[in-house]
């Protein structure tokens, strides 16, 4: 029986829960995974704040052991989520940054087959001491998803990112799928060496965010396999005040008059509509340099917000003709 | 799983998402009662709708069909908040009789449709929209999906490895060993990717102008499918260009001939014409520049109706059509997509044109042949070129 038709309610993510500044999490990035007494490692907290119907789908993700697909406008915040989450339940969280030339293969593990050779090269000499013929296992080293797995093996959680899944080949979610849904992959190179998260204990699924720009259409099996969530820009006031909060702009003023402009420009027809991670970079600035706040309407420094030329000429057009 | 099956109203949803040809199947009705089971979607008809978002759509637009599926469904969704899990089962079968249609349900919806309300007298803003009925589907629906374009798409391939060596090439480095017997380097080769390239001709105004955006809808779904390492889409109105020398027409022996079979290797290619780069025709490009520019193994596509869509025979137009063709032919493989349907190609300009070359209907179907044909697959024509 493959786990995912167990469910497992044990976790939850709570949009509202009080938390640490910072807190020791397993450090994720550590190979081979330890069995047993893993290092730990202070984590800073995450300000996020998640909608309810974003609460709701990662809690359904979980429960399913599904891979939650996030799509939405780049800056959304996309992949703090996966951050925000790790952190709220306190896992390690296991990064893959797709790449144009990332395979399916990199997530689980790579094989330095280049090394090897030189290695058992080298070792050919007169002076060769044929029991020192390193282990291959020696070579594997194990990729995000492959350390969670190997995790879950060793009866720990992990949290997984894999950001930005169309940046690769149409194949990479497809050789994917497998594994997906099993949670369990070999290592062919390396005779007997498998891991797999143990199928009765759903409660160690790894939690799977992917994100996805919709650069390219992926394939219809993949998608049938995760739950689906869009990220929605917050448009209304107080959400977005109460983002601002979160993320330490304290000045009540500036904040109102940073959302009025931000709204005012969502509302143009703007090739590249700013996001939040353009809000929050732009009046971050605009508080340290202490901006006062009846001049953020005239939009200073209007490049941390537009990126594009003709979308700055039409926002400083329309701030004109006011 | 020991909780029972899925309430009757929630199936006939999802048959009526089916038929919106959203792919539920088996494992996707599972995934339901999975998370009806763990507890989620119970507190509100909204939450359970919020719920089949989540699990069955998989874009924006897709999530608004499903939400627009519940929303006509309202009535019977009417309570769901009290229903518990245990009671939910037990309710089914006093909810629909052998699965007949529910007149009394339907007309509940009607009386809930918004009235137009006529207006005393011309106020000096325009009237306000009114609220949406949620229950209408807002996206546009193509005969195709963008998931059925992509698939066909994605079979045409053309892998080579290309850019920096990274991989170790194991037959390679074992020969060379074997050959020196001593340490050698490795043999790195460059990565595998897909080199195919795309030249989409596509007929704008007239009479393709009902198919616009169902085209546009292809060509995104093309360049979304990510499987070529380039795709470039030029514009033209009817044809780029024409022949270069129109006085074959005179040696046409019979004249009330529809056709150019005796004397089409007279027919010079197309080297005069101008495409242009956006749909709006306004960024032109000489035709002969971005054909020479072609790279080997460029596959180029034609969308037009060929004068189908009017139902027009016009021989001047076939010539034309004809120098094109054989342009493109001299430098790529070649192939016609035509959106009118090809009970309706025979007596037009189109039918003589898919006498010399491969034409496809806009279809499943026809995409796979067009793209069949792009790979190298024999396509028999009456008078090949």
């Amino acid at each position: 029986m493959v786990t995912r038709h167990k469910l497992d309610v044990s976790l939850r993510y709570d949009r509202q829960q009080e938390l640490p500044d910072s807190r020791d999490v397993e450090v994720a990035d550590f190979d081979p995974v330890p069995t047993h007494d893993p290092p730990k490692a202070p984590v800073p907290r995450e300000p996020y704040l998640a909608s309810s119907e974003l609460e709701d789908a990662v809690n359904l993700a979980i429960a399913l052991g599904r891979p939650l697909l996030l799509q939405g406008d780049p800056g959304s915040g996309k992949t703090r989520l996966a951050h925000a989450v790790a952190f709220a339940l306190g896992l390690p969280l296991e990064e893959a940054y797709v790449k144009s030339t990332s395979r399916a293969q990199d997530l689980l593990y790579g094989y330095d087959a280049v090394r090897r050779l030189y290695d058992a090269q080298l070792r050919r000499g007169p002076d060769d001491d044929r029991s020192r013929v390193p282990d291959v296992r020696e070579y594997i080293r194990l990729g995000p998803l492959g350390r969670a797995i190997a995790r879950a093996e060793y009866g720990r959680r992990s949290v997984v990112l894999i950001d930005e899944i169309d940046k690769a080949d149409i194949d990479f979610p497809n050789d994917l799928l497998r594994e997906l849904d099993q949670l369990a992959f070999e290592v062919p190179e390396a005779a007997g060496m498998r891991f797999s998260v143990p199928p009765d204990q759903p409660d160690l699924r790894p939690v799977i965010f992917v994100t996805n720009n919709e650069e390219k259409t992926l394939p219809a099996a993949f998608l049938r396999r995760c739950v689906f969530h869009y990220v929605e820009f917050p448009d209304d006031r107080a959400h977005l005040d109460e983002i601002l909060a979160l993320h330490e702009i304290g000045d009540v003023e500036l904040r109102a008059e940073a959302i009025d402009v931000l709204l005012r420009l969502r509302d143009l027809d703007l090739t590249k509509k700013p996001g939040l991670s353009e809000l929050l970079d732009w009046v971050g600035y605009l508080q340290v340099i202490g901006t006062p706040p009846d001049e953020i309407a005239n939009l200073p420094y209007l490049g941390a917000l537009l990126k594009q030329r003709s979308d700055q000429v039409r926002a400083l057009d329309r701030q004109a003709a006011r | 799983m020991t909780h029972g099956e899925l309430p009757t109203f929630v199936l006939e949803v999802a048959r009526q998402l089916r038929r919106r040809r959203l792919p539920l199947g088996i494992d996707d009705y599972d995934a339901l009662r999975q998370a009806l089971a763990a507890g989620f979607g119970w507190s509100s008809p909204d939450e359970l709708r919020e719920l089949c978002v989540t699990l069955w759509a998989k874009s924006p637009a897709e999530a608004e069909i499903v939400r627009a599926a519940f929303a006509r469904n309202r009535s019977k969704l009417e309570g769901w908040d009290v229903n518990r899990p245990e009671q939910a089962p037990a309710e089914q079968p006093s909810e629909d009789p052998g699965g007949t249609r529910q007149p009394t349900a339907d007309s509940e919806a009607y009386e809930n449709f918004p009235q137009a309300e006529p207006l005393a007298h011309l106020g000096s803003v325009p009237a306000a929209m009114g609220p949406v009925d949620r229950s209408l589907v807002l996206v546009p629906q193509y005969p195709l999906t963008e998931r059925e374009i992509a698939q066909a798409w994605r079979r045409l391939r053309r892998r080579m490895r290309t850019g920096p060596a990274v991989e170790l090439d194991v037959a390679a480095t074992v020969e060379q060993h074997g050959r020196h017997g001593v340490a050698t380097p490795p043999v790195l080769v460059p990565r595998r990717r897909n080199t195919a390239k795309l030249l989409l001709l596509i007929d704008r105004f007239g009479s393709m102008t009902p198919f616009h955006g169902y085209v546009d809808h292809i060509v995104r779904a093309i360049r979304n499918a990510g499987r070529f390492d380039d795709v470039r889409a030029v514009y033209f109105h009817d044809l780029p260009g024409s022949s270069a020398d129109r006085s074959v027409l005179r040696q046409v022996e019979d004249p009330f001939r529809p056709d150019l079979d005796t004397v089409l290797p007279l027919i010079k290619p197309m080297n005069e014409g101008q495409v242009y780069d956006d749909p709006a025709l306004t960024v032109p490009h000489r035709l002969t520049a971005v054909l020479d520019h072609l790279a080997e193994g460029t596959a180029a596509v034609v969308i037009s109706d060929a004068g189908a869509a009017r139902q027009r025979f016009d021989i001047v137009r076939l010539l034309d059509t004809v120098a094109l063709v054989k342009a493109l032919h001299a430098r790529a493989a070649a192939t016609w997509l035509n959106p009118v349907q090809p009970d309706r190609w025979p007596r037009t300009t189109a039918g003589q044109v898919h006498r010399y070359m491969p034409m496809h209907p806009l279809t499943r179907e026809g995409l796979n042949r067009a793209v069949d044909g792009l790979r190298g697959r024999p396509i028999t024509v009456e008078r090949p070129l």
